[in-house]
């Protein structure tokens, strides 16, 4: 009743606003949950008007583009925009796609409700369809952090295209991959599949019942129509059809693990510790290397080092640890390998003791204890000083780490006030400098040529006598006290000059003497006559007071005399 | 010595009042002349972030006279903050030549040179050249004036000494070895003074490198602010440059550069 009076205002409104209005339709109203259903949204007359579309939570929306056709009818020309959409339908049942609206010029229209039945995928067994999907766990009762093995799987004998697998989430779970999705064939019933797997190692985080979500892969199947054409034949050319793939939920019960004992190291699963040493000979002061390697399968990238025995006997240094996960096998498995130098400090037998590992083995569901031997090493005496040695198998070992740059700036001011301190010779500082240059030089030189003269008046001291003879002899003149003084002192004057002993000299030799240097006739003469007058007044009578003084001045202007006459 | 502390003594006082009296400080500067005062002023001013203020001070105390490579190291500092990287390069350069083994003055220059945009190495000697002639590159011109005015004075002593004790060995030993140190510092005086390689650094932030001295003369390229070239030749208000390696050159407008004077 109420489809057919909405269609009778449909008509009424389109009639009245000139052919305008909404319409939904749906390919077909009965499908499977593998189905995709493709819903069209038709907008007629107007180009901008938006439909809005009705609740259709039950399914997942995507847009599929969109169309438009124009139309002629009754001399109108009329422009429908078509909305497409796929719908993939989340679960079965019976819903309702209720109107979709649009407005136009200030008026709403609705299109009709409609009724979609969702039904169960093919009851057919799974082998008898062409392309189907699996999921399951390994275990669906595991203990918390025990590893779970979550395989997904495609099987298909189809050729298919634009395959999208929707992310899954575990919550609850730690999610570890197991290497990418490996492609295999394999026969099930009796029919061969390619097969796509995809793999992942999971740790339950949380006791209790944990859920693993459906999961659903979107593809279009390629069907092969034959017989259309030959050029479609010849590109092998066929239909697409869209399918949804999904696999249910699983529930998985994590159980708790029984009470811990002391010193569990965290890890649940198959583990195993192994001890090595590099020499088992050595000295005191080098060093062994000690590697321990924790393996197995289980939540391995939460090995720790398991805890160390005492080691009094040793210096103990840690090198960085080595993991390595392989994700390739059915399950996650890896090793951590801890390195250490071991120094011993004493020499003769020591010990290296067991590490003990404890862990929780979840097929047994019991604690385990895994164990490495003891080591013995044979330490002697050591040669040179151990410290040395120390230096030496410390530094390769310990992990050094290059200093980070975090930022870059100038230098701050200097600050003292010699800053703006005034140059020590003023800022004119060429002169001073120059002095200092030359006058060390000026001063050598003065003292060579003082140094010169001085050597050379050494060497002749005759000379020195002939230049001293008129100083020596104006002294004397000024102490005479009678004529055999005066007469001494002009003699030796003469004795001075010629480098004689003057005081022997007679009038006559002296005159002689004179004559050789050069001395004028007249002024030898006068030296004669005045010695040969001394040596009278000597011998003869004494000389009066006043007469020395005039005697005195007479022999200086005689002996000035002399000296001229010699030296030109 | 006495001069020195009493200097101190005010640079501390004022150090204390310039805070306090911010209006004081700003007049009194052109009245007193104390350049300790002048230069604890201007280092406020840059602590405080008002470099035109430290640059002018700073400048100011060089124009008197008061030329050190500390005071050239500290207006580099201020330029450099205050965004002229052409002027800081410049003084940290000319503070270079004071102060040749500073390593705060190489590690400012070095700072500023990351900054500069063109990619050409700043003219440096060699590491070969500066290897031999060590002390050429490692003292300022007042050490090696210092140096040589005192090994001048201990060769002619040694000279003087020799005039008294003409035979002895370590008199003879000593007069050689005091020679070769005169020849090698008095060689590198020489160069500093008759040889002087200028380098000129680009002020603007980016300036035309010309064919010619004239405006309408080619563009040849350009370069940016901070980058230091060869100055080969000075013309009327244009100075013709070279690239360290390239060997290209041209010229540039003589205010568009600081020259510096190793």
């Amino acid at each position: 009743m109420r489809p057919r009076l909405f269609i009778v205002l449909l008509l009424t409104m389109a009639a009245a606003a000139g052919a305008q209005g909404i319409r939904v339709t749906i390919d077909r109203n009965e499908a499977t949950i593998q189905d995709q259903l493709v819903l069209q949204v038709t907008v007629e007359g107007s180009q901008n008007a938006v439909p809005r579309l009705p609740d259709l939570s039950p399914f997942q929306l995507r847009s599929a583009g969109q169309s438009s056709q124009f139309s002629r009818a009754g001399g109108r020309t009329t422009l429908a925009i078509t909305y497409n959409y796929a719908l993939l339908p989340k679960q079965t049942g019976t819903f309702t796609v209720g109107a979709a609206t649009v407005e136009i010029d200030g008026r709403t229209y609705s299109s009709r409700p409609f009724q979609v039945r969702i039904l169960e995928a093919s009851a057919e067994p799974r082998e008898s369809q062409d392309i189907f999907v699996t999921a399951r766990v390994s275990n669906e009762s595991p203990y918390v952090g025990e590893q779970v093995i979550y395989t997904w799987r495609l099987y298909r004998r189809v050729q298919i295209a634009d395959a999208q697998l929707q992310p899954i989430e575990f919550e609850g779970f730690l999610v570890e991959d197991l290497g990418e999705v490996r492609e295999y064939q394999t026969t099930s019933g009796g029919r061969e599949f390619l097969v796509s797997e995809l793999r992942k190692a999971l740790f339950p985080q949380e006791e209790g019942a944990l859920t693993l979500p459906p999961t659903t892969l979107q593809c279009q199947v390629l069907v092969q129509r034959r017989g259309r054409s030959l050029f479609d034949d010849f590109f092998g050319r066929g239909a697409a059809e869209a399918r949804v793939l999904r696999t249910p939920a699983i529930e998985v019960n994590v159980r708790p693990r029984p009470a811990a004992p002391a010193g569990y190291s965290g890890l649940v699963g198959d583990f195993a510790v192994r001890g090595e040493i590099s020499k088992r000979q050595l000295q005191v002061g080098e060093s062994a290397t000690w590697r321990l390697t924790v393996s197995g399968s289980g939540n391995v990238q939460s090995i720790a080092e398991p805890p160390l025995p005492p080691l009094d006997a040793f210096k103990v240094y840690d090198d960085k640890p080595a993991s390595s996960i392989d994700r390739a096998g059915g399950e996650l498995e890896g090793s951590r390998t801890f390195t250490k130098a071991l120094v011993p400090l004493a020499a003769g037998e020591l010990t290296v003791p067991a590490v003990r590992l404890t862990y929780f083995n979840a097929k047994t569901g019991s604690y385990r204890t895994a164990a490495t031997a003891p080591i013995t090493l044979a330490v002697s005496p050591s040669d040179d000083e151990e410290e040395l040695r120390l230096t030496e198998s410390v530094a390769p070992t310990t992990g050094k780490v290059a200093v980070r740059m975090l930022a870059d700036d100038i230098l701050p001011l200097y600050k003292d006030l010699d800053a703006v301190a005034a140059p020590p010779f003023g800022h004119r500082a060429g002169a001073p400098w120059l002095a200092a240059l030359l006058a060390p030089p000026l001063l050598y030189l003065g003292l060579v040529f003082v140094e010169r003269r001085r050597r050379h008046l050494e060497v002749n001291v005759g000379l020195v006598r002939r230049r001293a003879a008129l100083k020596r002899a104006l002294g004397a003149l000024g102490k005479i006290d009678g004529a055999a003084a005066a007469s001494r002192v002009l003699r030796e004057y003469v004795g001075d000059k010629a480098g004689l002993e003057g005081s022997a000299l007679t009038p006559a030799e002296a005159a002689a003497e004179l004559r050789r240097r050069g001395v004028g006739e007249e002024t030898v003469r006068r030296v004669r006559e005045r010695l040969e007058a001394l040596e009278a007044a000597q011998y003869g009578g004494g000389l009066a007071a006043a007469g020395t003084e005039a005697l005195a001045g007479d022999l200086k202007a005689l002996l000035k005399e002399l000296e001229r006459e010699i030296r030109a | 010595m006495i001069r020195i502390r009493e200097r101190v003594v005010v640079g501390l006082v004022l150090l204390g009042a310039v805070p306090a009296l911010p209006g004081l400080a700003e007049e009194s500067e052109p009245v007193v002349a104390v350049p300790g005062e002048v230069f604890v002023n201007a280092n406020a001013a840059y602590e405080a972030g008002d470099f035109g203020r430290a640059i002018a001070l700073y400048e100011g105390l060089l124009e008197r006279g008061f030329e050190t490579g500390h005071l050239h190291y500290d207006l580099g500092n201020a330029y450099l903050r205050g965004g002229e990287l052409g002027r800081a390069i410049a003084s940290y350069r000319r503070s270079q030549a004071f102060l040749p083994r500073d390593q705060d003055v190489a590690a400012n220059l070095a700072f500023a040179r990351k900054s500069a945009r063109d990619a050409i190495r700043p003219p440096e000697p060699g590491a070969v050249a500066r290897t031999l002639f060590f002390w050429h590159y490692g003292l300022s011109r007042a050490e090696l004036g210092t140096i040589f005015a005192v090994v001048n004075l201990l060769l002619w002593t040694v000279l003087v000494l020799r005039l008294y004790r003409r035979g002895s060995e370590l008199l003879r030993w000593t007069l050689m070895a005091l020679a070769i140190v005169l020849v090698a510092v008095g060689a590198s005086l020489a160069v500093h003074h008759l040889w002087t390689p200028a380098v000129a650094v680009v002020v603007p932030q980016e300036i035309d490198v010309r064919s010619g001295t004239h405006e309408r003369d080619v563009v040849l390229f350009k370069l940016h602010a901070g980058t230091e070239v060869r100055l080969v030749d000075r013309r009327e208000g244009a100075l013709r440059i070279a690239l360290p390696e390239e060997g290209q050159g041209g010229w540039i407008d003589a205010e568009h550069a600081e020259v510096v004077v190793r």
